[in-house]
This record gives C-alpha cells, structure tokens and sequence, in this order.
C-alpha cells in the first residue's frame, strides 16, 4: 500500500531507492557496473545563495565543513558557509558494497572531539561515535544548514540476449 | 457606541509594537488596494499592495498585500518579493493573514476602515442579521467601521454590529439620513462621502440589501454611482436578495454598478443563503496579508526616495504591484566614512544582480489555492486556515516526511491551528479530498504526529539549553532574530518547534519558571524578547524550493553523471542555445524536450524529439516525480527531485 502512494514509512525506508522502472541495459555491457549516486540539496542555509544548491556525493567520502580549508585527498570537501558549524563537522560516506541493502552513512566529527551543535537526521541528533544510514529524502541538518539527502542506485547491466 | 478618535491617535496607536513606536511612512503615495492606474483590472488577477510600515531602526519594512481575481473573489499570494526602483531587496521574514496578526499585536490597528449601508424596506430576515455578525467577526478589532443602516427595524444591526465588535474597535456613529424616504443610492452616497474622509489607505464598502432599489430603470445612474465610488478609492461589495418583481432589470443595474465601481456582487436567491453570502464576503476583507521583508543595511543606511513594488505569483502568473514612493531616513549613524559606503553599496548591488538572477519566475498553485478558495468559501479564516493544514499534512505524509519533521514544518507554517491536530478525527475528513490521511498507513503516521505533540507539550518550553541561550543573548545585546538562529542551530528541532508554536500565555509561564535560574530572564524586557525570537522561529525563508536533475542510467556519455535542471524553465538538447545541453549523444535532438515547473512540480514536454516516460511515450505535458525513468535519444535517465513547499 505504502509503495503505491510513492512514500515508504520512515523505518522501512530502503537506504538507496531504485528509479521506479529498474534500469536493465542491455548495451554496452563491458563497465556496466552497479553504482549508488548520492546527492545533497541546501534547504536552508544562513547563506540565501547557497539554498537549493545541489551537490553530488562523487567521492566515497565527503566532508561537510563550515568554510573551505583545501582539499583532502581521496575527499570530497563541502564548505556550506555556516557560523553555527564546525569545520569538518560531518562525515558522509559511500556504500563500500554495492547492494541495493547499502546505504550511504554519515557520522558527526569524531576527531578532536564532536562538532558544537552536532549532527542531526531526520531531528535527532547522533550520538558520539554513532554511524546512521541515510535513506533517500532524509533531512540532515548541520548547525543552521539544512540539507535533504537523496539517493538512486543502479543496478549493474544484465546482458540479454 | 464609541466616538470617533480620530485620524492623528490611530496612526499612532497603530505603530506602536512593544515598546517600540513605529514610523508612520508619511508621503508614501499609495495606489489603493484593486483599483490600480493602470489597465491592468482586465487580466485574470490583480494583486495590490497597500500601507508600508517602517519598523523604527528601519530594518524591517511591513507591507499589505492582496490579490484578486476578475470576479473579485480573493486569490492566493505566492513566492513574494520586494523590490525598490525594480531591484529586487530583502528577505521574506513574516508572513500573517492580517486577523492573525492582529491577534497577536494587540497595539496593532489595521490600516482599513469598512462602511457598511444596510437597506432592508421591511425588516431583514433573521439570516442577514447573523451574517452581518459573523462578517464583522472576522474584522480584527480597532478597524474603523461606519454604518449607515436604513429601513424598517435596522436597529438589529446596531446591536449585531456592536457584538461582534466587542473585542474594541471604533464603530463611528453617523447620523441618519433626513427624510422618510430612504433611498439606496443616497445612502450609498451618504455612507460614502463619511467613508471617503477616513485617512486609512484600505476602504471598504459593504453594501447589504434587499434588491428593491435595484429595480428602477436607471443603469446610467447606477454607473455613475459605481464611477464615484471608484474615484474615491473604495472597495465595493455588493450582497443583494433577487427581487420578486423585475428581477431582470435589477440585475441590469448592479451590473452596471458593480463594473463602473470594478465591485464584487453575490446575489442571494433565497433568504436562507444570505447568512453564508454575507459571511463570505470577509475573504475578500480580511484576505489580505502582511508581509515583513527585512532590508538590507545598505538600504538602511543611506536612505532616500525609493520606488516600491511587489512581484508576487497569483494563481500561476507572476504579477507586479507598485506600492507607492517610500522615503527611507538615511541612517544617523553617517559618519562611516565614504570609502566604506561605497565598498558596501558595491557589496549591495552585487548581492542584487545575483539574486534577481537567479530569482526566476516561479509557478503558483493554480489548483491548489482554487479548491482551498471553495472550501474555504463561507466558513471564514480559523476554518480556512485548518483546510491549508490539512492539505500541508496530506503533502508532507505523502512525500513520505518524518513525523518530526512534519511537526516542525507544521509548526512554522501554522503555528496558530496546528494544536487542532490533536484532537483531529480522521473519519470525519472529506473522504475525497483527504483520501490520502484516510489509508492506514496515513493513519499511522498522523498517529505518530499527534505523539509528537502531545510529548513535546509535556517538556518545559523554555529548557536550561534555551533559557541559557537567551539570557547570554540578553545580557550581550544580541538581537531576537541571531538568538533564534542560535536556538535553531543548537537545539534539537522537535524543541524549538514548540517553541515556535507556544502561545503568549504558556511562553511566558515557561519563561518565568526558567528565571528562577536564569536571572536575566527576570527583567522586565524579558518576555518581549522571548516573543520576538519565537516570531523570528516562526520566519521562513523564500516559500518554494524546487531543484530537479537528471542522472543518467544508460547510453552514450558516463553513466551516473549528474545533469542539474536549470528552473523555471529549460530545453534539452543538443543545440547550443539549450538550458541543459548533452552533446554526447547524436540521436538527440537540437531542442529535444522542455522540463518546466508548474506550481512548483516539474513537468516534462517532448518539442522536437521523442519522449518515454516510465516505459510509455509521451506526447503532451507530463509531470515528472522522484525517480521517472526518461529517455531521450538513445540514453536513459533517472530523474531525482527535492520539491520543499
């Protein structure tokens, strides 16, 4: 029932949503690899430029920080420009595996210590050290930064004959 | 019945918020509310603004804004902004229904003034007489009010009149007409020429009759009427009972009348509909918003004349309103020196050029404000305002949102009707329009809000985080709006959103229990404060938010490359001149397809080229949701969406 209204309850929710008709290729099969695409949205932001900037989690981690302190490697660095966050305030990271059961992750500062106002999904803030999964449409907020998290993942080609 | 106070004292009453006295905007010209200069009355709507209010240390500008359509019928507000001399400045900071905030600030008049000419030959039924009532109700207290009641036994009216405004409210005594007979157009006249005195920039005129008068062969006089009535800036709605005899030729007349005064008209066939008729008519009265901008300080600074003007979307199409000329005091702190100024104004007209860049043109929601105006229609603001919660609810359960964050949104948005869905029984809900809050798994998660609540009102409101929050904020003279982003960073949200939708009473209870431990809390200024971070709480920024992209899934070109939508409105194709230009693949067309927002959704159009949907072509407007499959040319898409209303 819940799937035919296009919403899943908060528990339930999968950690990457399929696109509603699932994407089997049947081209080009060589380097069709499973992927999980992430993204965040600014929905608020001290910042009225920044709201609705969409960024691409394109790296299998990705810092939120408050202001752009260079690159890190291996890192994706998002500076959002936020007084009321820490700098590398949060942690996102990619599904090692690629199963439609992964999800991405995101975690609060862990060194030198937790961020001032900490990290919240969906209103609740983590818990020192607490790793959550984040499921497509949640809502990750940061200091006075307010981002909804959205993913898709795509299922590796099944060659047909 | 009261007296007249006069223009002077409710100009000042009217400023005053707090302690604060605000500055009456004088030589702020004002073209009056619907009847613009300009030809503009012949589109579908018209959208006015009327009577800017400075706040005293200028950083705030309140404006009254409202809209209507041909028929004169209100219409909804959408995506507004403000702009002086057609640059775009400011950020949205409140936005109330003017009886809502005149409930708030009970220093607050209104800047209207309504006449009311009642003329019933032979005693109005007992239906008029409850409108009247009801009408008068929905009027926020301290607006002036001139009746001119005519007939047989309209001292009802009086004393309906007199109850309903018994919160306080000046009800101006006008002496009768002389004469025994007692004429329509002469009491319109009378009435009018009192009502035309008044220095408010919003008039009303109501006229309630039985129609009699009506039928008389005179149009041309009935239109020379509405011609005055015109000229003399008043809003003119007309609720008139059929005529037994020459029904026909009244209706000729107020026709006649209701063009030449561009008047709304709702004629009753029967008795019984008067009460809904006349009780409706406070939409179009009461429909009106104020808007709070906050200004820039570079505005703030250097003052000046400043042209003033609204862009706002009513049902779906951008409309701009011309407010006037505002004078702007320049700052008395002048003494920074040129150099900065001219660094700040560079800073300043930088910040403009970006913002109306990408401001764009965004959709209303044509649909949408339509059926909330028919459900609404009769049953008055309180009710009006439970339809847009519930509506609100049945979109955020649908797009799958998290109880908390439902009621923190909610809270915002309403936090005046929101305590209602405590109480709200689902099985008495119009099972067609909120079919959606009547599956079970609707069910559940009202269920899930309505704990939410109920916690969250078992917690103190103003917490040892808060309450420590807000007397550093006191003792270092930081300002009620930076305490409230502080509260919102730094407590959890399900906090400050009952915070945000505490009423004035459990506030300041609250605030008195957490002084015991926070001494600052017990000065005077206290709950003046306590109240403006909670309306600061309440802000919200721009209304929409629409961003849309694609992700691509297969065909020539990196699969999973993120393809952002440029809004409102964008091609794509392979031409150059394209929004979204994908140069990889060779079978797309130069302007492939359009993707559009419409009300803030996305919707997708094939132009040149051939479009599937979710496996199935397309060959008309199509809305896209989360997670479409689109395929254009020979690649397929994923289209991902994050649509926040």
């Amino acid at each position: 029932m819940l799937a035919a209204w296009g919403a899943t309850c908060g528990r339930c929710k999968p950690g990457l949503t399929y696109s509603k008709t699932v994407i089997l290729a049947s081209v080009d099969v060589a380097g069709m690899l499973p992927l999980a695409l992430g993204w965040l949205v600014v929905v608020r932001s001290p910042k009225p430029a920044l709201r609705g900037t969409l960024v691409e989690l394109s790296r299998p981690l990705t810092i939120l920080t408050r202001s752009d302190t260079g690159a890190v490697e291996g890192a994706q660095v998002v500076a959002l420009d936020d007084g009321f966050m820490s700098a590398a305030h949060a942690t996102i990271r990619r599904p090692a595996q690629l199963s439609p059961t992964a999800a991405f992750t995101i975690e609060d500062r862990r060194s030198p210590g937790p961020s001032a106002n900490g990290t919240f999904v969906n209103s609740r803030k983590l818990g020192s050290g607490e790793t959550a999964r984040l499921g497509d449409g949640d809502m990750v907020r940061l200091g006075a930064t307010e981002l909804k998290f959205k993913s898709l993942f795509l299922p590796a080609a099944v060659p047909t004959t | 019945m009261k007296h007249h106070r006069g223009a002077a004292g409710r100009r000042e009453e009217q400023g005053g918020r707090g302690a604060v006295p605000r500055i009456a905007v004088l030589g702020a010209t004002l073209v009056g509310l619907g009847l613009p200069a300009a030809p503009a009355r012949a589109a579908a709507s018209s959208l006015v603004v009327a009577a800017p209010e400075l706040d005293r240390d200028r950083s705030e500008l309140a404006l009254l804004v409202g809209a209507a359509r041909a028929d004169g019928s209100p219409a909804r507000i959408e995506s507004p902004r403000l702009l002086f001399d057609d640059a775009e400045v400011g950020t949205l900071l409140g936005d109330d229904t003017i009886t809502d905030y005149a409930g708030e600030h009970p220093r607050w008049a209104p800047p209207m003034a309504i006449g009311l000419v009642y003329l019933w030959s032979k005693g109005g039924p007992e239906t008029v007489m409850d409108g009247i009532e009801a009408l008068f109700k929905h009027v926020p207290g301290r607006v002036t009010v001139y009746p001119t009641p005519y007939g047989q036994g309209y001292r009802p009216v009086l004393t309906r009149l007199t109850a309903a405004r018994a919160a306080g409210g000046d009800l101006v005594d006008l002496p009768p007409l002389v004469g025994n007979q007692y004429k329509l157009v002469e009491s319109i006249r009378f009435n009018a020429s009192k009502l035309g005195e008044d220095d408010s920039p919003i008039k009303h005129l109501v006229v309630i009759t039985d129609g009699i008068d009506f039928a008389v062969h005179d149009a041309k006089g009935f239109a020379e009427l509405g011609e005055e009535l015109r000229r003399k800036k008043l809003h003119v709605e007309i609720v008139w009972l059929r005529p037994q005899a020459d029904a026909v030729q009244a209706a000729a007349n107020v026709r006649a009348l209701s063009e030449a005064a561009w008047a709304r008209q709702i004629s009753a066939e029967s008795p019984a509909d008067l009460r809904a008729m006349t009780e409706s008519l406070a939409d179009a009265i009461v429909g009106l918003r104020r808007l709070q901008f906050g200004l820039p300080w570079t505005a703030r600074l250097f003052g000046g004349q400043k042209r003033l003007a609204v862009l706002a979307a009513v049902d779906g199409v951008v409309l701009k309103a011309q407010g006037g000329t505002l004078a702007l005091p320049a700052s008395t702190g002048t003494t920074v020196g040129l150099g900065l100024g001219a660094l700040v104004l560079l800073g300043g007209g930088g910040l403009v050029v970006w913002r109306v860049g990408r401001g764009g043109r965004r959709g209303g929601h044509g649909g949408r404000a339509e059926r909330e105006a028919s459900a609404g229609r009769g049953r008055g603001a309180t009710a009006r305002r439970l339809f847009e919660l519930l509506d609100e609810l049945q979109h955020l359960i649908r797009i799958g949102t998290a109880a908390e964050a439902a009621v923190v949104h909610l809270s915002q948005k309403f936090p005046d009707s929101i305590d209602r869905l405590k109480t709200l029984d689902v099985q008495k809900l119009d099972p067609e329009q909120y079919r959606y809050l009547r599956t079970r798994a609707g069910q559940a998660r009202i269920k899930e809000i309505q704990k939410q609540l109920r916690d969250s009102d078992a917690e103190p409101l103003v917490d040892r985080e808060v309450a420590s929050i807000l007397s550093k904020a006191m003792t270092s003279g930081v300002e009620p709006r930076e305490a409230a982003r502080q509260i919102m960073a730094r407590v959890p949200d399900n906090r400050w959103g009952a915070l945000s939708r505490a009423g004035d009473q459990n506030l300041q209870d609250s605030l008195a229990r957490a002084a015991q431990d926070f001494a600052p809390l017990k000065a005077s200024h206290a709950s003046g404060f306590a109240v403006d971070v909670r309306t600061a709480l309440r802000a919200r920024e721009g209304a929409h938010l629409s961003v849309g992209w694609l992700a691509r899934a297969s065909g020539p070109g990196r699969r999973g490359e993120t393809l952002g939508i440029p809004t409102p409105s964008c091609v794509v194709g392979r031409g150059f001149d394209c929004g979204l230009r994908i140069g990889e693949d060779p079978e797309l067309a130069e302007r492939h397809a359009e993707v559009n927002l419409l009300g803030g959704e996305f919707v997708l159009r094939p132009l040149e080229g051939r479009v599937v949907l979710d496996d199935r072509e397309v060959t008309g407007q199509r809305p896209l949701s989360d997670g479409a499959v689109v395929t254009l040319g020979s690649c397929s898409y994923v289209f991902k969406c994050v649509v926040e209303r």
